[in-house]
């Protein structure tokens, strides 16, 4: 950072290339659909750049580089998130017969539309903490929030998905 | 402690359905409830299928960092300089990036100054600047007990 902070441009693309995966999958999944997030990871990118001489080393770059991401997203309120349902991945297993792979489509398909459902905030809380792995005390920092605040959101987020999702969680229950 | 299922509920929901990461004490006031209660231990079960399903769920996506790496390379805007004077604390505490050399040569200047000062005998006493002979010698010859701890008040009244 610091050989970005002095202009160093080479030093940037390579931190670029490097972040930019986790910034477009962090933005597409709190902004529920593609194009915002490339703009949102070209934008938070090139705030790296701008803000670079201004960043102090108190904290990580990555915990930082998420809040500006989150940010940015939280931002881009009035557009509507976007989920093609017919695009929705298949994240069944290859070897599964056609019935499950069926029903593990529903799954997702049902799940991707309680999750575009939910409010920004708390779609920002499910990818920090399911997808990005963060811990809670963690996701409040890239938040920018307090733990507590970070619970509530996670609480009222499943409250949510289990309403939509209703009885495929006592199926899933199920199996191992 | 009893932990009642709604309080069940939002621990699962706010902490994961993995006990392994809870607090101590609500972890084991958890178990009891689970062992305890049929309604708590479905209420485990399905929020560690929702926790699955969650963990599972992965958006449609393109090649969407190809075209934002593009975008990235044209030219880029001029950077938002901090005030000199402001830059200083920001490399002191930049240990993980700052190189190590200049800290091991500080370090090393110290290091030297203080055997120089140690071998050439260069402390000087801090007042006038140097002792009276008879004074210095008697501070040579000083029993360093006495110093420290005081002269013995009752000597001849030992046995």
């Amino acid at each position: 950072m610091l050989r970005i902070a002095a202009g160093d441009e080479p030093a940037f693309r390579v931190l670029a290339r490097r972040y930019m995966p986790l910034a477009v999958r962090l933005a597409r999944r709190v902004t529920g659909n593609n194009a915002d997030a490339e703009e949102v990871a070209q934008e938070a990118l090139l705030r790296v750049w701008i803000n670079a001489p201004r960043w102090r080393p108190l904290a990580s770059f990555r915990t930082w580089f998420y809040r500006i991401v989150v940010n940015l997203c939280l931002n881009r309120r009035r557009r509507a998130p976007f989920l093609p349902i017919e695009a929705a991945a298949d994240a069944a297993d290859p070897g599964a017969d056609a019935v499950e792979r069926i029903e593990r489509r529903e799954e997702q398909r049902a799940l991707a539309q309680a999750i575009a459902a939910l409010p920004m905030r708390q779609r920002a809380v499910i990818a920090l903490t399911y997808h990005e792995g963060l811990s809670n005390a963690e996701s409040a920092a890239a938040l920018g929030t307090s733990v507590s605040a970070v619970e509530t959101l996670l609480v009222r987020a499943k409250r949510a998905l289990r309403e939509k999702l209703g009885t495929m969680l006592d199926v899933g229950a199920d199996k191992p | 402690m009893t932990m009642t299922l709604g309080r069940l509920q939002q621990l699962l929901d706010a902490k994961g359905a993995d006990l392994s990461r809870w607090p101590a004490a609500e972890r084991r006031a958890a178990e009891q409830a689970i062992a305890r209660d049929p309604a708590a231990a479905a209420a485990l079960m399905r929020a560690r299928s929702l926790d699955r399903l969650i963990a599972a769920h992965v958006p449609p996506a393109d090649a969407s960092d190809a075209r934002v790496m593009q975008a990235l390379a044209r030219p880029l805007p001029p950077q938002r300089q901090r005030p000199r004077w402001t830059r200083w604390p920001v490399e002191l505490l930049d240990f993980d990036f700052a190189p190590a050399w200049p800290r091991l040569a500080a370090l090393a200047c110290v290091g030297v100054l203080g055997f120089l000062v140690g071998f050439t005998d260069l402390v000087v006493p801090i007042g006038s600047g140097a002792l009276p002979a008879d004074a210095a010698a008697a501070a040579g010859d000083a029993d360093i007990g006495g110093v420290l701890f005081g002269p013995d008040p009752l000597p001849e009244a030992r046995p």
